[in-house]
């Protein structure tokens, strides 16, 4: 039987389990009221980590293609400078 | 990242250099640019900053194209760099990552029995506190750099394990130990601001 800080381990570190470890996994988090919260936990960090992350990686495309027009100057007056 | 221009090839890329066919260099950067800046900006680095790091990025690429190997892909090469170069911004090292103080407040949170000492606060209380993201965009800053990059690639890429592994420069274990550090001080941070916000 696995403990509360081992099942939190398990949860956090996303491993794979076999069929037995779900299973396992399953009956505590159905038995146990404070791992269920942890789960429900990270589960809620999963998901606004992704929102927060989209939100924060919105890009403009006129903004892109400036960069991408500089980047390849760039590396044209680095080609010229070692021929 | 648009996937509608096949991948050339490291050989391809390296002849392109020497011969100055711009055309094919044109056509690489505008196919990982985006991806560049956005991996960037995901990474906490922000508006100029992150302009001159993917420029930065860039540059490092073609010094250092002839090591490229062809076994990995080329995103996974510039992720790489991006890394290595945002932790240089952030003056972080690698040996830093061996110990985390998230370690011992995991600890503290259980008795000596495994079970819990210091149960998590309600899922609604804190489903509710993350709603407007601010609480979680603050709490993701401080994680390192390494940290973010891990979950960012595992939670929002959905890339290979391998291949994150490749990226991160660590083995499995060690991809596992950095989400769950990840995901606990995110936890502890998001706890600790909604407990302040009461
Ligand atoms: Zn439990």
């Amino acid at each position: 039987m696995l403990k509360c800080n081992e099942i939190v381990e398990l949860i956090a570190s996303d491993k794979s389990l076999t069929f037995l470890g779900k299973m396992e996994l399953k009956m505590h988090l159905l038995m146990c009221k404070h791992c269920n919260n942890y789960s429900k936990q990270i589960e809620i960090i999963n998901n606004q980590y992704k929102k927060s992350i989209e939100k924060v990686t919105n890009t403009d495309e006129v903004h892109v293609q400036d960069l991408e027009d500089k980047v390849l100057e760039s590396v044209k007056n680095k080609k010229e400078q070692k021929p | 990242m648009s996937d509608k221009n096949q991948d050339l090839s490291p050989i391809e890329i390296i002849d392109a250099f020497k011969n100055q066919d711009w055309s094919i260099l044109e056509q690489l950067i505008k196919q990982y640019t985006t991806f560049l800046l956005k991996s960037a900006l995901g990474l906490g680095v922000r508006g100029n900053e992150a302009d001159d790091l993917v420029q930065n990025v860039w540059s490092t690429f073609f010094e250092v194209i002839d090591r490229f190997e062809g076994n990995s892909q080329i995103r996974t090469f510039l992720y790489g760099i991006l890394i290595n170069k945002t932790r240089e911004l952030r003056r972080e090292n690698i040996k830093s990552n061996r110990h985390d103080p998230i370690d011992s407040v995991m600890e503290e949170r259980f008795d000596s029995n495994g079970h819990w000492a210091k149960p998590p606060m309600n899922p609604e209380q804190f489903l509710e506190a993350t709603q407007t993201l601010e609480i979680i965009s603050d709490c993701i800053d401080k994680l390192p750099v390494t940290q973010r990059a891990a979950f960012t690639l595992w939670e929002i890429d959905e890339s290979e394990t391998s291949e994150i592994c490749k990226i991160l420069d660590v083995t499995v274990t060690n991809l596992g130990v950095i989400l769950y550090r990840a995901k606990n001080r995110l936890r502890e941070c998001i706890e600790i601001k909604t407990k302040a916000n009461e």
